[in-house]
């Protein structure tokens, strides 16, 4: 049974809140952002709205999942589309069985009444004129007008926001006052190779190791060479495999017959290419000196001081941060 | 008096010259041995200038290169004298009011450093030293070394020994050891330790884009110290207003540099951006800020440019080396020596232990390495970098569907139902218009007319000497345009070795393509006074449509209704504001790649805004 709230006079019918379990692994200092995002000092102080952008497929929903997890909040998802107008995203009128107009609040506005959690997904596919709809939602002001019911509605203090995006042509048309309230932008990088053999261990752990190693060594070569293979393909991918290789109990597939099957059939042909790819990155690169980030500020690349280089064998720690 | 500080604390080194100026003493002591006082107080007479005052360790020193194991390594301790250290600034004090000081730690050839994770100093703006001690002492633990022992032993019998020839002494020491020495101190059976035998230390001056790794503020802010103590400033508070000052004096240098193509960084954005940086400073359990946290904020709200600046003016420390002394690299725990010798490196003042975190984030290559990569260049072999190729081909099908919009394509109208039902019932707006009893229909006009041409002026009026890169290049493959623009010289900014970067002033978009003259030759077009209106002008006679696609700041003026009138061609405006700003500076990005080969590794060069 749907719960019911009245706002001036209007019953709302709530959406109801997911109650999906999600582990978040590896990219801690990402989550850690996040949580930032949504911590108040006091009651004058208010939450941070951030853009959580990257490839699809990445985690980035799985993530703010998690972060709604963490807080121990009621977490809502409302799923942005290119035709998303300004009711869908706040109330939405209904014809009820007693033929009388019902109001429906959308997983935002439910979130924003209980003081729970909301992810935007796909924040990019939304037009204009439904991002408006959320400025003052967005800024100090805390609240959204419904046009269609003709009520005001306030945000709860504990109502936190994020949004997820690809940075895809869809991320265009989302004007300069409403990027300017989605702040900061939190960009999900891949996983490192443990961290992304753990993830499909977590998704899938009825799969055997050897699988498990070849996606995952396939997978990390992609993010080297910046293809846009994202772990949820690896996922897809072995599903069909494992579901191939047990399709046939009396004509067993080899698995690795299987699994370049379902490479082909998932990620397309130029995935079996990957070799060729890495064979000619290494070739043209020579022997350039990639950038490391933070620390090529203050050395030179080949500088023995440098924190991010890599020590090799001799190394003391493996490249552990100090 | 006792003075337990955090070292490298500028708080702690402000409530050290306070408590100075507030009592009178007559002896000053301080937690480093005999052997670096020459060196340490020549550092302090040099101040503001920092230096760093190092000593090998005499075990290693003599060791033969050559013979040494792997796991052998050049071991040497140092004392940063650096402004915001509060046993230098209270040597400094001491010095300037002449007063007797006394260096009373052990010696030690090896020496083992005793830290913990401790609370931020910044708690003193709120709390006395004493009630900062007091509510930290329950929580330290000794060491557990014979070393830290001896030493604690030697100075608690040194403070003994002064006591007997002065009354007031102020003993400035590592809050870490204080409970101990003090028990020490009131142990009736002490015995004074033997020194080890140690090397003569050596003064150097550091690096200055290793600062950093010597001082532990922030380099800027250390530099608003020493400008409010010669200004006689107040600076009480500039471990937080200093992180205020850096962001703003880094968006001045940011706006300069990148002129018309910085981000719109306004004051709403940086109350954000401040506020994002007080949350991942006590998400991180802390109350003043790291340098990480400011980047990673910069970053993440107004972007790489901004946050290369900041990371940039952090750095900046203004009071230079006049000694020409020897500089050494520091680095974390280690330092690499004049001499060529890396060395690990144990700092006698030890803070609280450092962090290091890698973001991702690019430096403006040195000169050096630019003017190299300029000369590397091949001039007949350059080539687009694909994604970007991708982006402004998806930016351009976008600008077509909204000019259509304007045009009345795709535009859906609602009316009342009167005896058709046109395309269909509107079903939301019958239902909100419920009260009235009347059904609404969707109409949804005919198409008016095609696109083919889409003009972007991103910088508009423009300065013809600023965009001296004016081509035509035609289409790799049928999903790409005939692109004709002018942009910045691309040769004046090497990003990567073969890659180069500019940014598009203006650009026209001719799909499907077709093969042009280049229009920047074209005496046809010559009658174009300014790079707009010969865009414009080859628009329009490239379009066989009656409508070509503007996007630009402002409307077009008369000019350039005349010149699309000329060509019987309507222009459709598209305001350049409905784009996000941040989105516009990465479609005005243009990477020019030195060959097709250069594209397999472009993307680690390739940053973007």
């Amino acid at each position: 049974m749907a719960d019911t709230v009245k706002i001036q006079n209007i019953n709302l019918h709530l959406s109801q809140p997911h109650n999906l379990k999600n582990e978040w692994i590896g990219q801690t200092e990402i989550l850690t952002q996040l949580m930032a995002c949504w911590l108040v000092v006091n009651d004058q102080d208010l939450p941070l709205s951030p853009r959580i952008v990257g490839p699809p497929g990445i985690g980035k929903t799985a993530m703010a999942m998690a972060a709604a997890d963490l807080r121990e909040q009621e977490l809502y998802i409302y799923q942005c589309t290119a035709d998303t107008r300004p009711e869908d995203l706040l109330i939405t009128p209904v014809l009820a069985e007693n033929g009388k107009i019902a109001y429906h609040a959308s997983p935002l506005v439910s979130a924003m009444i209980k003081g729970g959690v909301c992810i935007l997904d796909e924040g990019n596919r939304m037009n204009e004129k439904s991002w408006a709809s959320l400025a003052p939602l967005l800024d100090h002001r805390r609240y959204v007008e419904s046009i269609v019911a003709g009520i005001s509605i306030e945000a709860h203090p504990d109502f936190r926001c994020a949004v997820t995006m690809n940075q895809d042509e869809s991320t265009f048309e989302i004007p300069d006052y409403i990027l300017s309230r989605l702040q900061p932008t939190l960009a999900l990088k891949f996983p490192s190779r443990e961290d992304e053999k753990a993830i499909l261990k977590y998704h899938l752990p009825f799969v055997e190791d050897d699988m498990l190693s070849m996606t995952v060594e396939f997978l990390q070569q992609a993010h080297e060479l910046k293809l846009d293979f994202s772990t949820r393909d690896g996922i897809n991918l072995l599903r069909y495999a494992m579901k191939r290789i047990q399709q046939s109990g009396d004509h067993p597939i080899a698995r690795d017959k299987a699994w370049a099957e379902a490479l082909e059939k998932c990620l397309g042909e130029e995935a079996l290419d990957l070799q060729e790819l890495a064979r000619r990155k290494t070739q043209t690169l020579g022997g350039q000196t990639l950038p490391m980030g933070f620390g090529d500020f203050f050395f030179d690349p080949n500088d023995p001081l440098h924190p991010d280089m890599d020590e090799g064998e001799d190394g003391d720690d493996g490249g552990e941060p100090f | 008096m006792a003075f337990p500080i955090v070292h490298g604390s500028g708080d702690f080194a402000w409530e050290i010259r306070r408590a100075m100026m507030q009592y009178d003493f007559d002896c000053v002591a301080v937690p480093l041995p005999d052997s670096f006082r020459e060196g340490v107080e020549d550092g302090i007479l040099k101040l503001p200038v920092p230096s760093v005052v190092v000593q090998k360790s005499a075990a290693v020193a003599d060791y033969a290169p050559e013979a040494k194991d792997d796991d052998e390594d050049l071991v040497t301790s140092y004392v940063p004298v650096d402004p915001c250290q509060g046993v230098i600034a209270a040597l400094r004090f001491a010095m300037e009011e002449r007063l007797p000081r006394r260096f009373i730690d052990l010696e030690t050839d090896r020496y083992e450093p005793h830290t913990a994770t401790l609370p931020d100093p910044y708690a003193l703006k709120q709390l006395s030293v004493e009630k900062f001690s007091a509510a930290v002492a329950p929580f330290l633990q000794p060491g557990n070394t014979e070393q830290w022992r001896a030493r604690i032993d030697h100075m608690a019998w040194q403070l003994r020994q002064l006591s007997v020839d002065y009354k007031r002494i102020l003993f400035v020491t590592n809050i870490v050891d204080w409970p101990w020495i003090r028990e020490a101190f009131n142990d009736r059976e002490l015995q004074q330790p033997m020194d080890e035998s140690t090397l003569d230390p050596e003064r150097f001056g550091v690096e200055p884009d290793t600062l950093y790794f010597l001082m532990r503020e922030i380099p800027f802010i250390a530099n608003l110290y020493e400008n409010a103590r010669r200004e006689l400033d107040d600076d009480e508070h500039l471990s937080i207003d200093g992180v205020k000052e850096l962001l703003i004096t880094a968006r001045d240098i940011y706006f300069d540099e990148y002129k018309n193509r910085a981000r719109k960084i306004t004051p709403s954005l940086m109350s954000r951006m401040l506020k994002y940086i007080r949350n991942l400073t006590l998400i991180g359990h802390r109350l003043s800020p790291q340098l990480s946290d400011i980047v990673v904020a910069a970053k993440q709200v107004a972007g790489d440019g901004y946050a290369r600046v900041v990371l940039e003016t952090a750095k900046y420390y203004e009071f230079e080396d006049h000694e020409l002394l020897s500089e050494c690299r520091m680095g974390i725990d280690r330092i690499a020596l004049p001499d060529g010798d890396v060395a690990t490196a144990v700092n006698r003042l030890p803070g609280p232990p450092m962090h290091w975190t890698t973001i991702e984030i690019q430096p403006k290559p040195d000169e050096q390495v630019r003017k190299d990569w300029k000369q590397r260049w091949n001039p007949f072999s350059q080539c687009s970098w694909p994604p970007e190729d991708d982006l402004i081909e998806n930016f351009r099908r976008t600008v077509f569907d909204r000019a259509s919009e304007v045009l009345g394509a795709d535009m859906a109208k609602t009316e009342k139902f009167t005896t058709s039902v046109k395309d269909g019932i509107d079903i939301r707006d019958t239902v909100r218009n419920w009260h009235t009893n009347d059904i609404y229909v969707k109409v949804l006009p005919p198409n008016k007319g095609k696109l083919d041409v889409a003009i972007m002026l991103f910088d508009s009026p423009a300065d013809p000497r600023e965009y001296p890169w004016r081509t035509t290049w035609f289409a790799e493959h049928k999903d790409e345009s005939t692109l004709a623009f002018y942009a910045t010289d691309f040769q004046a900014q090497p990003v990567g070795p073969g890659i180069c970067l500019a940014h598009y002033g203006g650009a026209m978009f001719v799909y499907p393509p077709v093969m042009i003259p280049d229009i920047w030759q074209d005496p046809r077009l010559d009658f174009a006074s300014t790079l707009e209106e010969r865009l414009i002008a080859a628009g329009c006679l490239y379009s066989t449509c009656r409508h070509v696609a503007l996007l630009s700041p402002a409307p077009p003026g008369q000019a350039w209704k005349k010149i699309a009138k000329h060509y019987k061609k309507t222009l459709v405006h598209l305001p350049l504001s409905k784009f996000g700003d941040s989105t516009v500076q990465q479609l005005r990005m243009v990477h020019v790649l030195n060959g097709k080969d250069v594209r397999s590794y472009a993307s680690n060069f390739i940053r973007r805004v």
